[in-house]
């Protein structure tokens, strides 16, 4: 047992989440995503939001245009198909009952009995 | 004082340090190695490849002149390096691959990515094939460079009656595939910047630091020899002892000849940068090569000795591990490769294109040396008759040649 793995568990089970919930708001270039993550405090490497955001867009949640961009080739811009939506409110839902949970959980007191003695 | 190239990245010419260059490239290689099994590989690489491009490019719109290691460097830290995209990946390496998966959990975060060669197992690569990543998988295993063992298979296939072709179906089969880490070091490769017929002497010339022409030489002389000694013998009539030289000489021409073609078949050719530096050789220690080979030399019967006693036990372990494979694994496993072959229709059409370049290259370089000497049959009328039946002797014993020589 080695606390990076369980980290890199919890991280990895709420990354695609939170992408999906950026690219929800609106249009969302790969690199500006990272920025997003880092300013709340969620590390995450570029190299590895590239393989999971072609990834949702193999399984149909995401879909990209391309946009000029005025200095050299076009960028990516990555959406929400409607199949996304519906997976992304599915993980929400998901989301809210594991942390009220969680939090309900771990934020008692230790003088707090155990509810079932 | 540092060359500078201009390269072009997903549409942009970017002025960069030939050495950041290299650094780049060999980071992009890391990539595809480790993206192997992913289904939009060249998606994700292209993708990040035009972001790096997007990077390089501010630098130099900020004044930069040429993009620097430096700066190459910090990109690919934010982008992240297959090490830490491994750390990252670690929960659903376990998922999908058992064996992989309890690797890593079982090693500490500040092992190499080298060091997490699957060592003690053989796999075919599915990272490095030529055919099905048999060889490359047993060069993985006993560390040493995939074109050997390659080079080794297709001799026990020309000169085993096709032996060493059923061995590796065989081991096609049994094995199973696995993305490795394989030998990282000295490769042997065809030198396309240095050829003249196919680039094997080039690549061999680069392997061992040689001159390419001392090599050719090596490959052409006994060919040399054995025409010059059949004119010789034509002018003196009297002499038997020079006839027996000219077969000697004819065989090993045959020989020589035999192994060009199978190298030609066999090496890739280094066609990037970063396997040109492979080719190199350039992050090993020559030493350390010189001394191997100069061991391999030295101790040849020993060595022979011990590899036959391993290849027993080995066998021996093979056997127990068939009745084991037969009696748990083989319903999981059957079903995997009815997976396996369902899934790589394309891998087939890949095998079969494989098989087609070599059968061509094998005939077409057979009709290249028969048309060669007629040629010379011709220009040397019909006294000089004695290369052709040295050809065709050759040719039979070329194989015994090499049982000798391996």
């Amino acid at each position: 047992m080695n606390i990076e793995n369980t980290q890199s568990q919890m991280r990895k089970g709420i990354l695609e989440f939170c992408i999906l919930s950026i690219i929800r708001r609106g249009e969302a270039y790969p690199s500006d995503i990272v920025e997003e993550m880092r300013a709340a405090n969620l590390q995450i490497l570029e190299g590895t939001l590239y393989p999971l955001l072609t990834r949702l867009k193999n399984a149909e949640m995401l879909t990209y245009r391309w946009e000029e961009s005025n200095s050299g080739p076009p960028r990516k811009y990555f959406s929400l198909t409607e199949k996304g939506d519906s997976f992304y409110k599915e993980l929400q839902q998901t989301w809210e009952e594991l942390s009220n949970g969680v939090n309900a959980l771990t934020s008692k007191k230790s003088d707090e009995p155990l509810s079932n003695s | 004082m540092k060359k500078i190239i201009n390269i072009n990245l997903s549409g942009r010419v970017i002025p960069i340090e030939d050495s950041a260059y290299e650094k780049l490239q060999s980071y992009i290689e890391s990539l595809r190695k480790y993206f192997v099994n992913e289904e939009g590989r060249d998606e994700i690489i292209n993708d990040i490849e035009s972001r790096i491009a997007e990077l390089l490019d501010e630098k130099i719109r900020k004044g930069a002149s040429s993009a620097t290691e430096a700066d190459v460097e910090e990109i690919i830290n934010s982008m992240g390096k297959v090490e830490d995209f491994e750390a990252e990946e670690v929960a659903e390496a376990k998922d999908s691959n058992q064996q992989s998966g309890q690797q890593s959990s079982q090693q500490s975060q500040n092992y190499s990515y080298t060091e997490k060669k699957s060592k003690g197992r053989l796999y075919r690569d599915s990272g490095d094939k030529f055919i099905g990543g048999v060889c490359s998988g047993i060069a993985a295993y006993m560390n040493v460079d995939p074109a050997i063992v390659r080079i080794l298979f297709a001799i026990i296939t020309f000169g085993g009656f096709g032996l060493g072709f059923l061995a590796y179906i065989i081991l096609w089969i049994v094995l199973p595939t696995k993305d490795l880490d394989g030998y990282a070091g000295k490769r042997l490769y065809r030198n396309p910047d240095d050829r003249i017929i196919g680039g094997v002497a080039g690549g061999l010339a680069a392997y061992f630091d040689k001159s390419a022409r001392t090599i050719r030489l090596i490959f052409a002389a006994p060919l040399i020899l054995s025409i010059l000694i059949s004119v010789i013998n034509n002018l003196d009539f009297s002499n038997d002892l020079d006839l027996a030289l000219n077969i000697g000489f004819g065989s090993i021409s045959g020989t020589f000849i035999l192994i060009y073609v199978v190298l030609w078949m066999v090496l890739p050719e280094a066609n990037t940068n970063y396997e040109k530096m492979e080719m190199r050789g350039e992050k090993v220690d020559v030493n350390r090569i010189r001394q191997t080979v100069q061991e391999g030399m030295g101790n040849f019967k020993e060595k022979m000795k011990g590899w036959g006693e391993e290849v027993k036990e080995s066998a021996q372990n093979f056997s127990s591990k068939a009745k084991e494979f037969s009696g748990t694994r083989g319903k999981a496993f059957a079903a995997e490769v009815n997976e396996t072959v369902r899934s790589r229709g394309r891998g087939l059409g890949h095998v079969i294109a494989v098989l087609f370049k070599v059968f061509f290259l094998f005939i077409a370089g057979t009709i290249a040396f028969a048309l060669f000497v007629g040629l010379i049959a011709f220009l040397f009328g019909g006294i000089a008759w004695s290369p052709v039946n040295d050809f065709f002797y050759g040719r039979v014993t070329g194989s015994r040649y090499m049982h000798g020589v391996h």
